[in-house]
C-alpha cells in the first residue's frame, strides 16, 4: 500500500506542535484509516453543513468538554473544533497548476462551520498558485469562518497559541488575509488586469447577477477513478464561486446532456465530490440540454466529442464549437433554460 | 482466513519462530530492534511514543517521484538535505534502535476508541511506551486493513529467498504503484564481494541502516551470485481483484513474474502466482506457470540501471548532512547548491566509494 504525502505532513505537524498545544487537543489519524471520512462529531475529521458533507481534513485541534452544535445535523457535541487543517507535500511532487485547487473543498466544510480552516502546502519546488490565495481570501469574506493558506508550520503554531486572545488572533488573521490578498492581486494584475480579461481567459462569461463558467467535462472523467474528474471540476467550481461570490454560478458542460447528469446522480450518489458539485449553494451544473437557441449543428458537434479525450482532432473541434457557443451566450442568442435544469 | 489478533499471533509464531509474550497491552511478539524497524516501516505499525499518532517510519523514506528518473520527493532527502534517514531518526529517537520491541496486535472499530485506550494505558500503566509497537487490526475494514502486514510477510519470504525487496516502488502514475517488488541483481556480486553486503538478501531500507548495524556490531554479510530476476506483487486482504493491476505491471516488461498476495490461495494465471497463508498459518507460495517471456530485455536493463543508482541513495543516507557535504566537497571541491548537484554526485559514485565513506565515518564520533 503506497503512502501519499499526507504522512510526511502529519509527522511534521506532530514533531513541531505535539499532540496537545495551548489547551487544544489534536485529532489526527494514520494514513489508510477511513475514520477521517466520518463527521467530526462522530469521531472523524469531516465537516458539513445542513446535510452536505465537505472533504475530510488531515487534522483538527479542538477544545475538550466545550459544547458544539454540529451544523451538519444540529446535534450537540461536547468537543468543540477550533482549527481544521488539510496538508500536502504536493508542491514537491509536481503540483504546479490547478491540482492545488483540487483539495480546496477539504477544509471548506470547517470554514462554512465558522472554524479557522488551514490549507497547508508544504514548501517545495513549485510555488503556491496565487489564485489559491484569492479563492481562500474571498471564501473568508463570504463564509462564516476564515480560510487561510500557509506554507510553514510557524504560522500554524502562532494561530494555535493566539487562539484564546481575541484581539491577537483577530489581528493575526486580518494581517494574514491581507497578505494573501496582496499575493493574489499582484499576480492577477500581471496576468489579467481586470475581471473581464480574467473571464475571457478562463472560460467564464460575466453577466450582471450571474456568471457562466464552461468546461469540457465528460461523463467518463467522473466515473473513471484514475481521472479525478470530480476533484478537478470541484476546484474550478470553487474558484469561480468565490471569485464571483456575489453572483450565481452556472457551471456549463456542453459535451454532456441531462441524461449524463441523471446517470451520474444515480451512480455517484455516495460520491462526496459529485454531491458537492450538485448541491453547493448558488451553483448550478448545466448541460447542452439546458440552453435555448443552440443551433442543431453546434449541438451535434459538441455531442460528437462526448466521452472522448480532448486531444488532436477532438480538441480542435471542441475549441471551434466552444467559440461559437461563447459568442452565442455573450450576445444572448443562446440563453439558459432554467426550467430544463435537473 | 481473516487476520485478527489471534490469527496474527499464530502466523508470526509459525513462520518466524517468535515467542508470544503477555504484556499489559495484550499478547504480543518480541522482535529485535532492527527487524522491528523494518516491520514498522512496512506495516505502518507505530511505536507507542504517544497515543494519538504512534511513530512509524512508513512513508517517510521515499526517494523518487517515479522510476527511470531522479526527481527527489520529500523523504530520505528534503531538497538538498538528508532528512528521514534511519540514522537521523536514530539520532532523534534513540529508542528505535535500543533493546527488543514487542509488537502487540490490537483490534478496534473506531480510531478514537484506540486512541483513548492507548492514552489510558500510557497514563495509568506505562509512561514510556516506546518498547511497544501497535499492530492495528481495523475491524471496521474488510480484511481488517491487513494488506501492509501481508506485504511484510511477502517481503520477508522473498528476502529470505535471495531477493532485495521493497514495498514502496515508484513505477509511474499510469502504471501504478505495486505493493511489493523483489529484485535479484547479478551485477552486484562484485560489490558484494568488495563490501561484504548481502545485497540480494535484504530489504531496501536496510541499506540505509548499515551504519547503525555496524555501530551496534550486529551486522552480518552473506554472498550471493545469481542472475537478474525481477518480481512484483499486489496485496489484497479481502477481495481478490489483483489480476488487472498485476497485468499492468507485467506489461511494463520490467518484471519476470507477478504474485497475488492474499490471505487465501488465489487461482494463478500465466506468469502470476499466489502468495498466501495456508490453513496451518504457514506462508505458502504457488509459483506461476510461465507461458511466455514477459521481460523486455531493454526495458529491464534500463530499470536495472536505474535501480543500481536508486540503491546508492539508500547507501549514502547512512551519512549525516555534514558528512555528505564533506564527502561532496572532497570529491568535487565545491559546495552542494541544488538537488541536481546531489543527483550528479551520487549517480557517479561507486558502491565502494560510498561504503568506504560509511566505514570511515562510522569509526569516528557520531555527528549530526
Amino acid at each position: 500500500m503506497a503512502q501519499s504525502s499526507d504522512e510526511i505532513v502529519k509527522r511534521e505537524i506532530i514533531e513541531h506542535l505535539g499532540t496537545e498545544i495551548n489547551g487544544l487537543k489534536l485529532r489526527v489519524f494514520p494514513e489508510g484509516s477511513r475514520d477521517d471520512q466520518d463527521l467530526f462529531s462522530e469521531g472523524g475529521l469531516t465537516f458539513g453543513q445542513d446535510g452536505l458533507k465537505y472533504g475530510s481534513c488531515d487534522a483538527c485541534w479542538y477544545k475538550k468538554n466545550v459544547e458544539w452544535i454540529d451544523p451538519f445535523n444540529h446535534n450537540v457535541f461536547n468537543n468543540a473544533p477550533v482549527i481544521a487543517l488539510e496538508g500536502t507535500d504536493a508542491l514537491d511532487r509536481g503540483s504546479r497548476g490547478n491540482a492545488q485547487y483540487q483539495r480546496f473543498h477539504h477544509v471548506l466544510g470547517a470554514v462554512k462551520n465558522g472554524l479557522i480552516g488551514v490549507y497547508y502546502l508544504r514548501k517545495g519546488e513549485f510555488p503556491i498558485q496565487p489564485s489559491l490565495y484569492g479563492m481562500a481570501y474571498y471564501a473568508s469574506k463570504y463564509e462564516k469562518g476564515v480560510y487561510l493558506i500557509i506554507d510553514n508550520l510557524e504560522e500554524l503554531n502562532d494561530l494555535l497559541n493566539f487562539i484564546d486572545d481575541e484581539k491577537k488572533i483577530s489581528n493575526y488573521i486580518n494581517l494574514k488575509l491581507n497578505s494573501m490578498y496582496e499575493l493574489f492581486l499582484k499576480d492577477f494584475k500581471i496576468k489579467y488586469g481586470s475581471w473581464e480579461k480574467f473571464a475571457l481567459k478562463r472560460s467564464t462569461i460575466l453577466f450582471e447577477d450571474y456568471v457562466i463558467k464552461h468546461a469540457g467535462r465528460m461523463r467518463r472523467s467522473f466515473t473513471d477513478g484514475d481521472q479525478r474528474g470530480g476533484h478537478i471540476a470541484l476546484g474550478e467550481m470553487y474558484l469561480t464561486k468565490y471569485f464571483f461570490y456575489h453572483k450565481k454560478v452556472f457551471y456549463l458542460w456542453p459535451r454532456m446532456c441531462n441524461e449524463d447528469i441523471e446517470y451520474l446522480d444515480k451512480h455517484k450518489s455516495d460520491d462526496k465530490e459529485w454531491n458537492l458539485l450538485r448541491n453547493e449553494p448558488d451553483v448550478q451544473i448545466i448541460t447542452i440540454d439546458n440552453l435555448n437557441g443552440v443551433p442543431g449543428n453546434l449541438r451535434k458537434r459538441f455531442l460528437s466529442v462526448t466521452d472522448i479525450p480532448l486531444k488532436n482532432a477532438a480538441l480542435k473541434s471542441y475549441n471551434a464549437s466552444k467559440k461559437i457557443l461563447e459568442e452565442g451566450i455573450r450576445t444572448r442568442r443562446i440563453q439558459i433554460d432554467l426550467e430544463s435544469i435537473i | 482466513m481473516e487476520i485478527d489478533a489471534k490469527v496474527y499471533l499464530k502466523i508470526m509464531k509459525k513462520n518466524f519462530n517468535v515467542e508470544i509474550v503477555q504484556t499489559e497491552l495484550g499478547k504480543g511478539i518480541e522482535m529485535n530492534c532492527y527487524s522491528a524497524f523494518i516491520y514498522s516501516a512496512i506495516t505502518g505499525s507505530g511505536y507507542l511514543e504517544n497515543p494519538t499518532f504512534p511513530f512509524s517510519p512508513k512513508g517517510l523514506m521515499k526517494l523518487f517521484y517515479n522510476a527511470f528518473n531522479y526527481n527527489l520527493v520529500t523523504g530520505i532527502f528534503d531538497n538538498t538535505n538528508l532528512k528521514y534517514t534511519p540514522y537521523n531518526l536514530y539520532l532523534s529517537r534513540k529508542y528505535l534502535f535500543e533493546g527488543n520491541k514487542i509488537i502487540v496486535p490490537i483490534e478496534f472499530e473506531k480510531e478514537i476508541e484506540l486512541q483513548e485506550y492507548l492514552e489510558s494505558f500510557l497514563r495509568d500503566k506505562y509512561s514510556d511506551g516506546t518498547k511497544f509497537i501497535i499492530q492495528r487490526i481495523e475491524l471496521s475494514k474488510f480484511g481488517n486493513g491487513m494488506e501492509p502486514f501481508l506485504e511484510y510477510l511477502c517481503s520477508e519470504y522473498f528476502k529470505n529467498s535471495g531477493y532485495i525487496v521493497e514495498t514502496q516502488i515508484p513505477l509511474s502514475y499510469s502504471e501504478g504503484t505495486p505493493d511489493f517488488g523483489g529484485y535479484i541483481l547479478h551485477k552486484f556480486k562484485d560489490f558484494v564481494k568488495g563490501a561484504g553486503l548481502p545485497l540480494n538478501n535484504i530489504h531496501m531500507i536496510e541499506l540505509a541502516m548499515i551504519r547503525i548495524k555496524m555501530e551496534s556490531g550486529t551486522y552480518k554479510s552473506t554472498n550471493y551470485n545469481l542472475e537478474d530476476y525481477f518480481i512484483v506483487g499486489e496485496a489484497k486482504a479481502y477481495n481478490t481483484e489483483m489480476k488487472k493491476q498485476l497485468k499492468r505491471y507485467l506489461k511494463t516488461g520490467i518484471f519476470n513474474e507477478g504474485y497475488q498476495i492474499h490471505p487465501h490461495e488465489v487461482n494463478t494465471i500465466p506468469n502470476v502466482g499466489s502468495f498466501y497463508i495456508d490453513k496451518d498459518y504457514k506462508i505458502n507460495v504457488k509459483q506461476p506457470d510461465r507461458e511466455k517471456i514477459l521481460v523486455n530485455q531493454k526495458k529491464q536493463l534500463e530499470y536495472s540501471n536505474w535501480l543500481s543508482n536508486y540503491i546508492k541513495y539508500y547507501l549514502i543516507s547512512n551519512l549525516t548532512n555534514d558528512e555528505l557535504y564533506d564527502f561532496y566537497h572532497q570529491k568535487r571541491n565545491k559546495k552542494i547548491s541544488c538537488k541536481e548537484d546531489i543527483i550528479n554526485f551520487v549517480n557517479n559514485l561507486t558502491y565502494e566509494d560510498i561504503f568506504l565513506k560509511i566505514k570511515e565515518v562510522s569509526n569516528g564520533p557520531i555527528k549530526r
